[in-house]
């Protein structure tokens, strides 16, 4: 992956989607093969990858009962923030995440799009290279969609983000690079745009004529045409 | 070591934002009173007896208020021990936050010293209030306040003990009512497990005596502080930690 792209990780439920953020945020280990994240290898040097990486579980880990404040300023000590730079790094993504209202208010109290908000200021208090986000709009009404998806289009460019979802257009509208998956495994690499016009090749189209004489022979010598099935 | 502090000092902070904190201080020192009060009332009824009929050298206010108490105090400790611990990990399984914790650059073993801190911090906090009785004790008449102290030691230790185990139970489910039931179960078990080992001296009945937790606070009740029953109930804390560790390492590899 490049520096600061989206990168879409797509999938039907059960894929390995979530498996496979988990192995890169250092929460599980591989079973077979390796990692590698900023250089280091999630199972040698899980300290310098965690301090690198941002992550947002499907469901956001909130303290009901903890402010907003209250829960990024513990965050940044757990990320290993120094003492002397934790306001200013909670202060950054307060802003940075629009929670500048509710940073006084208990998270338990707080609408589920705010939640999600403060989920993905968790992930960012410590400016990681590499954010990963896991299913970061299920759940919320289409406006909170269409905020957190701006949100995350803002945040291109500064971080590398991998995301997961089973939405299509989530992944056409967000991400430059679409990796698809099944069964755990990678069925296609590519941009939005190579990946529907392979996808066009075999586009079917049906025709209802009127008079069908000869129409089968003319219709093969178009250019493009793969193959022409008659049916009565 | 910055760590351990953070995850110590949010989890006592949630104890007192939420009623848990509160409710068990109160019910610890309510009942703690009470029993002091009719302990010290039973002593007075029978010191004016013993001043009327003689044999006054007898009267121990140590021996007759405080060691009564202190014992108690150990069983009322026992029924609130799964309210402190029940919801330090399992709770953060349920919201998923372990997963942040997990995912965060910290070691497992912060974390639990963090949980187990914060536990013992509100234990300990239950404790200093007791102080109460044997200071006043102190400033209207003489008591032996070495004894006083090593008798603490001995509940502190024995608290730490449960404390631990039941940090362990709580890192095994998620669900907090699960952990508490759990908790007070076992912690009754280590409390009644000699007494099957009735007065036989073989080496099952020793063996059942030795691993009972209540037979190793009476010498701390009577002033004795013994490197036995110390080391006894330091393996005891270091097991539970230990477990606790173990059982966060193998959910990550559910």
């Amino acid at each position: 992956m490049e520096r600061g792209e989206i990168v879409g990780l797509l999938g039907p439920n059960g894929a390995g989607k979530t498996t496979t953020m988990r192995i890169l945020t250092g929460f599980m280990p591989a079973t077979s093969g390796t990692a590698e994240v900023c250089g280091f290898d999630v199972f040698e040097a899980p300290y310098e990858v965690k301090k690198r990486i941002g992550y947002l579980p499907e469901l956001p880990p909130l303290y009901p009962e903890m402010t907003v404040q209250e829960y990024l300023s513990y965050v940044a000590t757990l990320k290993a923030i120094r003492k002397d730079q934790k306001y200013q790094a909670v202060s950054r993504v307060v802003e940075k995440c629009h929670l500048g209202d509710v940073q006084k208010r208990m998270i338990g109290h707080l609408s589920k799009g705010y939640q999600q908000r403060v989920g993905l200021a968790q992930a960012l208090v410590h400016d990681p290279q590499v954010l990963v986000l896991d299913e970061p709009t299920i759940g919320l009404d289409p406006k909170q969609i269409l905020e957190i998806r701006s949100l995350i289009k803002e945040l291109a460019g500064g971080h590398t983000v991998i995301l997961s979802t089973h939405i299509l257009p989530e992944v056409t509208q967000m991400c430059r690079r679409i990796i698809i998956i099944n069964e755990g495994k990678i069925v296609a690499v590519d941009t939005y745009a190579q990946l529907s016009a392979q996808l066009r090749k075999t586009d079917k189209v049906e025709l209802q004529l009127k008079n069908p004489q000869g129409a089968m022979e003319k219709l093969k010598t178009i250019p493009g045409v793969i193959q022409v099935v008659q049916d009565e | 070591m910055r760590n351990v502090v953070a995850i110590a000092a949010k989890d006592l902070k949630t104890y007192f934002v939420t009623p848990i904190g509160y409710l068990v201080i109160t019910v610890f020192v309510g009942i703690m009173s009470w029993m002091f009060c009719a302990a010290l009332f039973e002593f007075l009824k029978r010191s004016q007896a013993y001043m009327q009929f003689g044999g006054m050298s007898e009267m121990n206010v140590n021996a007759m208020v405080i060691q009564p108490v202190l014992g108690n105090m150990a069983v009322i400790f026992l029924f609130l021990v799964s309210l402190i611990t029940m919801r330090l990990l399992a709770e953060e399984r349920k919201m998923r936050t372990l997963e942040l914790l997990l995912t965060s650059p910290l070691h497992p073993v912060e974390l639990v010293l963090g949980k187990f801190l914060s536990a013992l911090l509100l234990f300990s906090v239950m404790l200093a209030v007791t102080l109460f009785y044997p200071l006043i004790l102190m400033i209207f008449g003489g008591i032996d306040i070495k004894q006083v102290l090593a008798g603490y030691l001995g509940v502190f230790l024995l608290g730490a003990s449960f404390l631990s185990f039941g940090l362990f139970i709580s890192a095994l489910t998620e669900n907090q009512i699960t952990a508490g039931a759990l908790t007070f179960g076992l912690c009754l078990f280590f409390w009644i497990i000699s007494w099957l080992s009735g007065s036989s001296d073989s080496v099952a009945g020793q063996l059942l005596s030795y691993i009972s937790i209540i037979d190793h606070l009476s010498n701390f009740i009577r002033g004795l502080i013994d490197t036995k029953d110390i080391v006894y109930y330091l393996s005891f804390i270091t097991l539970g930690l230990f477990l606790t560790y173990q059982s966060i390492e193998s959910y990550r590899w559910r």
